[in-house]
């Protein structure tokens, strides 16, 4: 059984907020969301097969997922990381069946 | 006893289930807005088909915060009858409310076609009707109905019976090549563990009057019109 149960659902919007004044800087959340290793990923085998198609023999796996950009709003790039950690787990991934990763950009400089 | 069929938008398949409930089985009917905050006395919740919120981010993904969700989460909890069909079942999926998910089906298409299930279950309020192992024939419509859930939750849901439909050929044989979508153990239906919450790919509602096809499907609308009431009575 999922953690996240729909019960629990509207806390996304009630759970706490940062304080945010402002001048808190706006950032950029560039999230990737892929299918886990052990689920099977029927497009990113087609995309394979494609690619071989092409020629591109030297290619052993393709995995095909999903680009998400959040601009939000956060006191700290580590107040950011954890808002955004929580829109993954609450969210933007299902953990059932996908992995997630992202990188915060603060005045276009990636951290 | 009382149907309730729950309307998001992008659902498609609520009036075909209310047609089943009102016109064919003769029980009452109440549709129940995805923004309605309480379930109107209904004795059994059908999440039909569709596209809820055009399946936005992932199928289910959004459905699961309408506040008709909440209400249906308290009345499972409570034991009330809790169905989910298609894109139904990948909302109580995301919801939670089932383990596992649905993913792209093998094949990469949206398969619309009339498969075979043997029913594994019939001591439940979905499937009292139906006969020990019956193999059903009920259509799908689905490009995302492949079921998945980590080895561990898979091995939960057999050890406690939990599958309730597999597909399988037309004696009852659970075979690859009778999965139309590449769910895990051809699995085309769960139950949650206390029996009450009911998740299938497959349409029963598209198959309920012989002039369309077939009436397997009405054997489980018929089981749940027979048992709602003890089951909330219980």
């Amino acid at each position: 059984m999922r953690s996240l149960r729909c019960s629990a659902a509207p806390s996304i919007w009630t759970t706490w907020a940062p304080n945010l004044s402002s001048r808190s800087p706006a950032v950029i959340a560039k999230i990737v969301v892929t299918p886990k290793p052990v689920v099977n990923d029927p497009q990113g085998i087609t995309v394979k097969q494609g690619l071989a198609t092409l020629g591109f023999r030297e290619v052993s796996d393709v995995r095909v997922g999903k680009y998400i950009e959040v601009n939000l709003e956060a006191g700290s790039e580590h107040e950011a990381r954890q808002r955004v950690e929580a829109m993954c787990k609450q969210l933007l991934a299902n953990h059932v069946i996908e992995d997630y990763r992202f990188e915060i950009e603060t005045d276009g400089r990636r951290r | 006893m009382k149907f309730g069929v729950v309307v998001f938008p992008g659902t498609w398949s609520d009036r075909d289930c209310g047609w089943v409930i009102d016109q064919v089985l003769g029980a009452e009917l109440q549709y129940l807005w995805h923004k309605d905050a309480d379930l109107k006395g209904c004795d059994c919740i059908i999440l039909p088909g569709g596209f809820a919120y055009g399946d936005y981010l992932r199928t289910g993904a959004i459905a699961r915060f309408a506040p008709v969700m909440e209400k249906i989460g308290e009345f499972a909890d409570r034991g009330g009858l809790v169905w989910g069909i298609c894109n139904g079942f990948q909302v109580l999926c995301e919801a939670g409310l089932l383990p596992g998910a649905l993913i792209r089906n093998a094949s990469l298409e949206y398969r619309c076609q009339w498969t075979n299930l043997v029913v594994e279950r019939t001591d439940l309020p979905f499937t009292s009707q139906c006969a020990t192992r019956e193999v059903i024939s009920i259509p799908i419509g689905h490009g995302e109905g492949s079921y998945f859930a980590d080895p561990a939750t898979l091995s939960r849901l057999e050890q406690r019976g939990q599958v309730v439909f597999r597909y399988c050929d037309a004696g009852g044989r659970v075979t690859s090549n009778a999965n139309p979508n590449g769910s895990l153990h051809n699995i085309a239906g769960i139950v949650n563990a206390r029996g009450n919450v009911l998740g299938m790919m497959p349409h029963p509602e598209r198959c309920a009057e012989a002039e369309l096809g077939g009436t397997d499907g009405l054997k489980l609308f018929r089981s749940v019109a027979e048992n709602a009431m003890k089951v909330l009575a219980s």
